[in-house]
């Protein structure tokens, strides 16, 4: 029999029974836009972390106190093995490295005149602004000064400024945080959310003041930005081997933009396969739905 | 007719087609068992972050220092304030009505080494109240001396993988490690327990909270964690930490105070959520079954046409009729719902005895919702074909002739 005959046979087959077949190909194809729409959606959330993460390009090479395999935590607590301004400004004369940002976060009220709010401070260098692409409503961003001597001055977050200068301009003013002045050098253009924190909710001063005002020994990550021409392993090769003949020892860690990428992207794949799983438990009665008809056919 | 005559009636009709009822048996089978396991797997989540909650068996606040005013946010972990929540904060809390213990935390990563071997780990400073909150034991040794309290003892507890990681099985208590730039006296090992709260008991380093100051170099502390009588209101107290802390501050209210309570409310909301969610998805195959049922029924009346128009010849009335069919897809109903039923079931039980640490249980509500939807599929499925058989010509029919 050629295939075209029996393809011809099948379809006046199922001509025949048309109900029966309407129904089997219902019960069918629900199952298949069952998995379908849950696939899509798993891997939509994968795509849209996944852009999330690489926005600031992917050669960044995070730095971190303390040599633990603790995801995250290993910046925020205290340490006995502390980084430095002064690393971070060695870091930044390594060939091939574009742009260095210390890192020291914090949480404060900051005032204006008789208004106030306590929020989040990050204490950076003057490079954030093109490293994490914030865009400016008004003024300029942080000058780059010298990392351990850097003038007090501020940038505001969008929703900051509504807080502490309704209607006002107030590049130029200053404001105190914890108790020290710092002049108002921008303000942040609207960003939303970023990975659960509010772009818009957040004041920059330069690194150097944040340690001092939090009483801080060390960095909390210092994040660096390298030559897109140059692989992240060999970089991160150069950095490690950098930073134990400063220090005498590994008593750091550094994570590549690619191991953080290639984590999440393990997370998210499971998540989409369990998603679709879910799917095909429906795909599954579709097809014991076949068999039976098939069967009833056959006997027929 | 009886209700016992319309079962047999259609039990009859099972057994001439065993294979196609054991099919539709399966396929209901499935999507009920699928509910039912599905569930269970969100439920047991649930469950399990629920028992790690109340394995501190006693209510908890959390004292963080910093505050964030947008609601709703993450409060602030990062622990770094311009002014310190202090030891002397956290001592003066002890004096509210309704605190029965007050454990200071400050917490860093050090290095601790013995001979060559050496480890980098989460060490906590805290003092003796630590062990009643958390509700920790130590296998071997003691726990933090009471002189901790006020104390920079250089004496410190390990956790269990920390100390196979530094002595082996050779006997640490009371030999010296090195601690950062000191040295401590292990004056205790920890019960081997494993994580609780999102941190490994096992590979810690427990110091006094004195020695952690200097260790560290700064008088912050982390997080402030109290013990509240089971009695007391949880709201005032949580007002009155701010009052006292507020006006420690120099009127600054700088400090977020979270209570166990909440944060078990927040994890049990998601997780009930998702449960739903995920339930919601198993039942669509419910729906594909019902679908199959229906397809079914209506093959069956086609052929079973002659039958029906001899049961109308007797006299068998149009609602009659449709009684037995509907009866039929409802018998395979519960027949299948029992299935997938007991083969849920069976498979949790399988599952529990291989991981008996993670509570795989089904939500209450999820047996009656699966058998729910499997009865409404299946009911909503068959109408047409009943319809169908009721409205049948019994001369037409009997004649065996087509529409």
């Amino acid at each position: 029999m050629k295939l075209r005959d029996s393809t011809s046979w099948i379809f006046k087959a199922l001509w025949m029974q048309r109900t029966r077949s309407l129904l089997t190909i219902a019960g069918f194809s629900i199952g298949i836009a069952a998995m379908v729409t849950l696939s899509t959606l798993g891997e939509g959330l994968r795509t849209f972390v996944l852009n999330e993460f690489t926005q600031f390009g992917s050669h960044i090479i995070a730095l971190t106190p303390g040599k633990t395999e603790t995801f995250g935590m290993g910046g925020v607590l205290n340490t006995t093995r502390p980084l430095s301004l002064s690393d971070a400004a060695a870091i930044g004369t390594l060939p091939n490295v574009e742009a260095v940002v210390p890192v020291v976060m914090g949480n404060a009220k900051v005032k204006a005149g008789q208004r106030g709010r306590d929020t989040e401070i990050a204490g950076v260098g003057g490079a954030a602004d093109k490293v994490w692409k914030l865009e400016l409503a008004l003024g300029h961003f942080l000058p780059v000064d010298d990392l351990e001597r850097s003038r007090a001055l501020v940038v505001l977050g969008n929703k900051l400024q509504q807080e502490l200068f309704p209607g006002l301009n107030p590049v130029g003013q200053f404001v105190h945080i914890g108790g020290a002045r710092f002049r108002v050098v921008g303000v942040l253009a609207e960003k939303g959310e970023f990975l659960g924190i509010n772009m818009d909710e957040m004041v920059f001063i330069p690194a150097s003041k944040s340690m001092q005002l939090f009483n801080r020994q060390s960095l909390m990550e210092v994040d660096i930005f390298f030559n897109p021409r140059v692989s992240s392993e060999t970089m991160a090769k150069k950095i490690r081997q950098f930073m134990i003949d400063r220090h005498g020892f590994e008593d750091f860690t550094l994570v590549t933009q690619d191991q953080v990428l290639a984590t999440m992207d393990n997370i998210l794949s499971v998540l989409t396969y369990a998603a679709a799983g879910l799917g095909a438990i429906s795909l599954l009665v579709g097809g014991v739905g076949i068999t039976t008809i098939l069967m009833i056919t056959v006997t027929e | 007719m009886k209700l016992v005559d319309q079962i047999s009636f259609n039990w009859q009709i099972f057994q001439r087609h065993g294979l196609r009822t054991f099919l539709l048996l399966a396929a209901v089978g499935i999507g009920v068992a699928s509910v039912i396991l599905l569930t269970s797997l969100g439920e047991g989540a649930r469950r399990y972050v629920d028992r790690e909650f109340s394995a501190l068996g006693n209510r908890v606040l959390i004292v963080l220092p910093g505050r964030s005013e947008t609601t709703g946010g993450a409060p602030p972990i990062y622990g770094s304030v311009p002014r310190d929540l202090t030891l002397e904060d956290a001592y003066t809390l002890e004096k509210i009505p309704g605190v029965l213990a007050v454990a200071p935390i400050v917490a860093g990563t050090t290095t601790v080494a013995v001979d060559s071997r050496s480890r980098e780990v989460i060490t906590l400073g805290s003092n003796q109240s630590f062990f009643t909150v958390r509700k920790l034991a130590v296998g071997a040794g003691q726990i933090l001396p009471a002189r901790t309290r006020e104390d920079a003892m250089a004496v410190c507890v390990l956790g269990v993988k920390l100390k196979r990681e530094l002595f082996g099985n050779a006997r640490a208590l009371g030999e010296w490690v090195r601690v950062g730039d000191r040295r401590m006296r292990v004056v205790g090992v920890l019960e081997e327990r494993g994580e609780s709260l999102g941190l490994d008991m096992r590979d810690i380093l427990l110091i006094p909270v004195r020695t952690a100051e200097q260790l560290f170099n700064s008088p912050s502390l982390f997080r402030i964690m109290l013990d509240i009588a089971p009695s007391a209101d949880s709201d005032l107290i949580q007002t009155k930490i701010k009052a006292v802390i507020t006006e420690r501050h120099e009127g600054e209210e700088d400090i977020t105070v979270i209570s166990q309570d909440s944060m078990l409310a927040a994890f049990n909301s998601i997780l009930t959520t998702l449960t739903l969610v995920i339930a919601a998805i198993a039942s669509i195959s419910l729906l594909v079954a019902g679908i199959l049922i229906m397809n079914i029924s209506l093959i069956s009346v086609s052929q079973r046409r002659k039958e029906i128009g001899l049961l109308k010849a007797i006299g068998a009335s149009s609602r009659q009729i449709r009684q037995l069919f509907l009866g039929e897809s409802l018998l395979l109903v519960s027949l299948g719902s029992v299935a997938g039923i007991l083969f849920a079931y069976s498979l949790i039980a399988f599952f529990s005895s291989l991981w008996p640490s993670f509570p795989l249980m089904p939500p209450l509500w999820a047996v009656p919702a699966a058998v729910g939807v499997a009865f409404f599929s299946g009911l909503t499925f068959s109408i047409v074909p009943a319809k169908r058989a009721a409205g049948l010509d019994p001369v037409l029919a009997l004649r065996g002739v087509q529409e």
